[in-house]
């Protein structure tokens, strides 16, 4: 059943135009591969190769597809990050062109904080304005691979983009701290 | 050579000193079973705060034995598990500094609450919970200069000892600055939302004195010389009078928060000294100035951890890719030392007997690591 399926696509993907083709070539290569890989059937009938398959072959109807979308081959893999070290951080101090932080050490979860201090030259240009005291961070430290498949250490460090105080915010903070203060008496 | 963790006799005054490297707090024995107990910072090996943790070892009741929760001011490294402190110590008063009474602070706090959290709260989340706490009890005050905070005569073993607790700090000038210093850090609408910022200098830190018998002891939290902390209680007509025996000395012993005259007119020339260290980022409190500095003042001085880095282990990539581009990196110590300060009331041969428990070290020492 499955080789007469297979058949059919492949049958199938014989157009004209080789252009329009392409997409689904590696779907041919595959039927092709499996037909090729495929071992004698236990009955004894032999395996049709797919320079044999003609219109006498067995016939499933499959409906055709309302539009073939072309992706463009590529052979260049996308790059990717593999973290050794990550942290999560806050801003204690920015002092001249560092700043002091506290790591939470979210490799090793439960493992003693860090403290450290690192040039603002470490920051994106971008994140610059964000570095300010009580400031979270995520600091990664791995191997990126880039899309021509060179491997080099990494170090990424970004600054998270809190949403702001809003007019309700404080509204609602003062009027708790107004009746707190009223309502603790003091000695 | 392990100190032997035993509960001090009634009549022995015992002051406790904790402090990992980052966070400070302070237990005393004032007499009789009495204790009194500053700042809080966490023990590691339990999780709770210092003070509990030692109180368990010694078998004591914090419910029964604290008489006196003070809170000398709001930075992570002294207000860390203040709040289960309060909340283990329930017959206790809680002492709040009186620059901190005010409305602008409360909203601080409350701000707190929404504001981001990470594995380690800020100071918001624990004073918010100690307000929470406070709602349902009775006794709390405010330190201010020279004000009484807690008062006693007890009866140890022949003869009667009185204790007092004074606050010598923050001045009616310096809850003027810390106003100033809380509405600058106040959020304001569309700043983003951070973790709050601490105060900075500690323009409100509550300084304690505290007599027992006839011993003195001064406790200098994280005060600083800066705008005249030290300068005004020196200053002071009303504050109470004599020289103490033991110094905590203040703000870590950095130089900002030494005022020569503390030494010559608010203790004896032979005096008792501890200090807890800071480490944060490239900053080590106390530095080796510092230590030449207070050595030279007292030989009897101690430090409960060295400030020296430590680092951690890690895969050779992560360490090599950290030496290219940090400019420092240290663990948060994980132990939490303690110098421990006893004394019988009753005999006036007695002495102070030291003890250094748990990595604690003589000041001169703390810098070799």
């Amino acid at each position: 059943m499955n080789t007469a399926t297979a058949t059919k696509i492949d049958r199938d993907t014989n157009a004209e135009n080789e252009s329009e083709r392409s997409p689904i070539r590696l779907l041919d290569v595959s039927v092709r591969t499996r037909l090729r890989d495929a071992s004698p059937p236990s009955d004894g009938s032999p395996i049709i190769s797919n320079d044999e398959i003609g219109s006498e072959s067995p016939q499933i109807d499959i409906p055709a597809p309302a539009a073939v979308i072309a992706f463009p081959s590529t052979t260049h893999p996308s790059p990717q990050f593999r973290p050794l070290q990550k942290w999560e951080g806050f801003v204690l101090e920015v002092r001249g062109n560092s700043f002091t932080a506290r790591l939470v050490d979210q490799s090793n979860p439960g493992t003693a904080d860090e403290e450290v201090e690192l040039s603002l030259e470490e920051i994106s240009p971008d994140d610059l304005a964000l570095v300010a005291p009580g400031a979270i961070f995520y600091w990664n430290i791995g191997y990126e691979t880039t899309s021509s498949g060179q491997r080099k250490r990494s170090s990424v460090i970004r600054l998270r983009r809190l949403p702001a105080w809003s007019a309700k915010d404080i509204e609602t903070a003062q009027t708790r701290a107004s009746e707190l203060y009223k309502a603790l008496q003091w000695e | 050579m392990g100190v032997e963790l035993n509960p001090p006799a009634l009549d022995e005054i015992e002051i406790s000193i904790f402090g990992p490297g980052y966070g400070e707090s302070i237990a005393i024995h004032v007499c009789c079973g009495d204790w009194i107990l500053i700042d809080s910072c966490i023990d590691q090996e339990s999780k709770l705060p210092a003070p509990i943790a030692y109180f368990r070892k010694l078998g004591i009741d914090p419910e029964k034995a604290v008489r006196q929760v003070i809170a000398t001011h709001w930075h992570d490294d002294h207000v860390r598990g203040i709040a289960d402190l309060l909340d283990k110590c329930k017959t206790a008063e809680f002492v709040l500094s009186g620059a901190l009474r005010t409305e602008e602070f409360f909203k601080v706090v409350m701000l707190g609450q929404k504001a981001y959290k990470s594995v380690s709260g800020p100071g918001t989340d624990e004073m918010s919970r100690v307000f929470e706490i406070l709602k349902g009890r009775n006794k709390k005050k405010l330190a201010s200069a020279d004000k009484v905070l807690w008062k006693r005569t007890a009866t140890a073993g022949s003869g009667e000892v009185p204790v007092e607790v004074w606050s010598l700090s923050p001045s009616d000038d310096s809850i003027t600055r810390a106003l100033a210093a809380i509405a600058f850090i106040l959020p304001t609408e569309l700043a983003p939302i951070r973790r709050v910022a601490d105060l900075s200098p500690n323009h409100a830190a509550v300084v304690v004195w505290v007599k027992v018998g006839d011993q003195r002891i001064l406790l200098g939290s994280d005060l600083e010389e800066t705008n005249e902390g030290w300068t005004t209680i020196l200053s002071s007509t009303t504050r109470p009078d004599g020289a103490a025996s033991v110094f905590k000395i203040p703000h870590h012993g950095s130089k900002t928060a030494h005022h020569a005259d503390v030494w010559t007119k608010m203790l004896h020339t032979v005096s008792f000294a501890a200090l807890t260290p800071f480490v944060r980022g490239s900053v080590r409190l106390p530095t080796q100035g510092d230590v030449t500095r207070i050595t030279a003042l007292s030989q009897n001085a101690f430090a409960t951890a060295s400030p020296v880095s430590r680092r951690k282990r890690r895969d050779p990539a992560v360490e090599k890719t950290i030496r290219e581009i940090v400019k420092s990196i240290h663990t948060v110590p994980l132990s939490t030392g303690q110098v421990r300060f006893r004394r019988i009331t009753s005999t006036e041969s007695s002495v102070w007997e030291v003890s250094l428990i748990n990595g604690a070290s003589k000041l001169s020492e703390c810098l070799t690591g």
